[in-house]
């Protein structure tokens, strides 16, 4: 099953505070889950995790500990939510192609998932890293040809808003505790 | 490749710059504060490449320390999981 991760799903899972946590570990455990995200995603988890960095603390080992409480926050934030991405195995797709946009007559080359999300949001009316996140999922789906399945977020704004966001975007977002019942794990 | 950075300097500090680019010790302004920046940054034992070089080592050794772990997981000290603080950040 190909799925495309909003940064709340990947945080669900690593974070025991949450109240998705351990249905994000059951779901993202389950056999055969291919992991997508856009590069969006790592510019979001730096953002949280760095501007939050002193009021969390990870649950590991003394020795790796004592390592990386001897490292600056700003040596800290990569170097977590690299892992974060790596532990789960989740595939960054980047932006396939650069597009033409016309602002004022005058041409500026853009990314597409910008692109995307400038259409996507001009009926949508989205929070801005919500339309470039569903941007980035459909470009993931059309661009770059991998048949994602569904767009998993635990953020209740844009999953209140599914079956519109499905109209549009072709992929169906839902929540990690949604996708467990659906597939009886 | 060259960056032009802008400083704000005092008129004390522009006048004794101006006083030894007359005297004839720096050619310009310009050649007179990059002397003194090059000069201090000497003093400081810096060594790019080697800085990168020993995060590196130090991410993969933490990343080998990580994946023997079978759980990998945070806690946040407040009433907040980081799922909230992602949406309260997508509200700005």
């Amino acid at each position: 099953m190909r799925l495309y991760l909003d940064t709340s799903a990947i945080l669900s899972y690593y974070d025991k505070s949450s109240v998705f946590f351990e249905n994000t570990v059951k779901l993202f455990h389950y056999p055969e889950m291919a992991l997508f995200s856009g590069m969006i995603t790592i510019l979001e988890m730096e953002s949280v995790i760095g501007r939050n960095i002193d009021s969390f603390y990870l649950e590991i080992d003394p020795k790796s500990n004592k390592i990386y409480k001897s490292l600056s926050n700003k040596e800290k934030i990569p170097i977590i939510t690299h892992y974060f991405i790596k532990r789960l195995g989740i595939s960054i797709e980047s932006a396939s192609s650069i597009e033409k946009c016309y602002i004022n007559d005058k041409e500026y080359d853009i990314f597409n998932t910008f692109s995307l999300a400038l259409r996507i949001n001009r009926d949508m009316k989205l929070r801005t890293l919500d339309a470039i996140q569903i941007a980035s999922a459909v470009e993931i789906k059309i661009y770059n040809k991998i048949d994602l399945e569904y767009f998993v977020t635990n953020d209740g704004i844009i999953l209140d808003r599914k079956k519109e966001l499905y109209q549009k975007s072709h992929i169906l977002p839902i929540s990690t505790d949604e996708l467990v019942n659906l597939l009886d794990i | 490749m060259m960056a032009t950075i802008p400083i704000k300097l005092n008129k004390v500090e522009v006048s004794k710059i101006d006083y030894l680019v007359k005297l004839g010790k720096y050619k310009s302004r310009n050649q007179a504060i990059r002397s003194f920046i090059e000069s201090s940054l000497l003093q400081e034992s810096i060594n790019l490449e080697d800085d990168n070089l020993e995060i590196e080592k130090i991410k993969k050794k933490l990343y080998q320390l990580w994946d023997l772990q079978p759980d990998f997981n945070l806690r946040t000290g407040g009433n907040k999981s980081l799922v909230d603080m992602v949406s309260q950040d997508r509200m700005r």
